[in-house]
């Protein structure tokens, strides 16, 4: 029902560049891939993703009688669609290149799309009803940094040749806390209020 | 009315309203978070890099290019898109969307300020800090080098000014910003073709060019072909296109025309000013 709310052309904008930036990677690929540039394609699959929770009718879907966590996950379907190119690209690197390491690359691309989500979703639980902006903003700007100007501590975030492995654990952990904070940030509003309901007549008493 | 005005300086209110349209979009870039944030990791890779400067500081553009430029893309889109969404209420007031997309651009004047402070602090830490001399260039080379920097800084707030102007779609500033650095790392392919005309063409045509590479890891360090004071003026042309397709937006009539003249003639001094830069010598000069 909600993935139709979901705007698609930020959605699909994002992957076509970070398809034909994948595109050309796959092409000029050798002995290693150019793992710069498949990095700014992510970026580009993050910017895409940033969108998904975009809700301009927020007030009035609010009031359906469904709960904002089904909708969220009915509209993080549309995570498959920049998941699907990053998935293929990475396939095919593999195939091109033997020296790609494909595991630590697609754990790497499922955590940054995840941990995207979850700003996005973050974003939303504090108000705001669309946080791509924000969120693909916010995302996109710290993985510039990185890619473009590297420190000597975020090869374990973004390796080049090794810490491969020290990579694939932090952003498994990573994803598996965003995943766990768009659980979180998608309660309703009216839910977020845990007290019991005879809590809330003692203080109706009270007053 | 017209020809009132057209016979007499304007009013001084008249005169006051783009200068005061140009400070207020101009306060509000320098409050956007991004930016300040763009500004923060350009203070702290000046901090940390000023006492370290070697031969190729010739490089040191891209610092700005990112932090300002890239970052500045989505600052102008977002300043832009902010102001449009109370459009009915600005429409109705007595400056029109031309003036105030010329206020936009002027405040893209910020971060070019900003980069203005970062080219002086490096000419102050080449005076403390002295860099070995590089007979690979010349110091007129190395300034147009780095006055590269400050275009850049301007260069991409502009775009993101356009891109906000013609494309009507969320997330167009952040992908504009993509497709800048996109193109830009692009360019650096040219880097690993042989020295020629056309791996000069392929590196130079970016916004953002890359002087120095090696041809592996471990060897001598070579700066490529090229003219970097045409560079320059290509990219500046450059900027000064983005500005005005900006303003063809919201043009019309007599106006109009003369804003595609603009552009015309714009383009065609890019193009020559790209052909000068490439036709230097393309051999690479060890650093």
């Amino acid at each position: 029902m909600t993935l139709r709310g979901v705007d698609l052309v930020p959605l699909l904008a994002g992957c076509a560049l970070g398809s034909v930036i994948l595109a050309g990677c796959v092409v000029a690929a050798d002995d290693s891939p150019p793992l710069t540039f498949v990095r700014l394609a992510l970026v580009a699959l993050a910017a895409a993703a940033a969108w998904i929770l975009d809700d301009p009718a927020a007030a009035a879907v609010d009031a359906v009688p469904r709960t904002r966590l089904r909708r969220t996950l009915a509209r993080s379907v549309a995570l498959a669609v920049p998941l699907s190119v990053w998935v293929v690209a990475v396939v095919a690197l593999d195939l091109r290149s033997t020296a790609t390491p494909a595991g630590a690359l697609l754990v790497e691309g499922a955590g940054i799309l995840t941990i995207t989500v979850a700003l996005a979703a973050m974003l939303r639980f504090a108000g705001r009803d669309e946080p791509g902006d924000v969120a693909a903003t916010v995302v996109c700007a710290a993985m510039v940094a990185l890619i473009v100007f590297p420190h000597p501590w975020s090869a374990h975030v973004f390796p080049v040749e090794d810490g491969w492995t020290g990579s694939s654990v932090l952003w498994s952990a990573l994803g598996a806390a965003a995943a766990a904070v768009v659980v979180a940030a998608s309660r309703d509003p009216a839910r977020r209020d845990r007290r019991p309901i005879a809590a809330h007549r003692e203080e109706a008493r009270g007053l | 009315m017209t020809l009132l005005v057209g016979a007499s300086p304007p009013p001084a209110t008249e005169r006051l309203t783009p200068r005061t349209l140009v400070g207020v979009e101009a306060r509000r870039f320098a409050r956007h978070p991004l930016f300040l944030t763009g500004v923060a990791l350009l203070v702290a890779s000046m901090a940390t890099a000023s006492d370290d400067l070697d031969a190729t500081v010739n490089e040191a553009g891209f610092l700005p290019a990112v932090f300002l430029g890239v970052f500045g893309t989505v600052v102008a889109h977002q300043l832009v898109t902010s102001m449009d969404r109370s459009a009915d209420a600005a429409d109705a007031s007595p400056t029109g969307r031309a003036a105030r997309t010329v206020a936009l651009c002027t405040a893209c004047l910020v971060p070019g300020a900003v980069a203005v402070a970062w080219l002086a602090w490096m000419y102050v830490a080449m005076a403390v800090w002295p860099v070995p001399a590089s007979p690979a260039y010349s110091s007129l080379e190395l300034a147009a080098m780095l006055t590269a920097g400050v275009v850049y800084a301007i260069g991409g707030p502009l775009v993101g000014v356009a891109v906000a102007r013609w494309v009507r779609m969320p997330g167009a500033g952040v992908l504009a910003a993509l497709l800048l650095v996109g193109w830009g790392l692009l360019g650096t392919v040219g880097l690993s073709l042989p020295p020629s005309t056309l791996g000069t063409l392929a590196r130079l045509h970016a916004p953002f060019a890359a002087w120095v590479s090696s041809d592996g890891p471990g060897a001598e360090l070579w700066l490529s072909g090229g003219s970097p004071a045409w560079y320059l003026m290509y990219v500046t042309l450059l900027c000064g296109l983005a500005a005005t397709v900006a303003e063809l937006h919201d043009t019309t009539g007599a106006r109009r025309a003369r804003v595609t003249r603009t552009i015309v003639a714009l383009v065609v001094l890019a193009l020559v000013s790209l052909v000068l830069a490439v036709t230097d010598d393309p051999t690479r000069i060890p650093l």
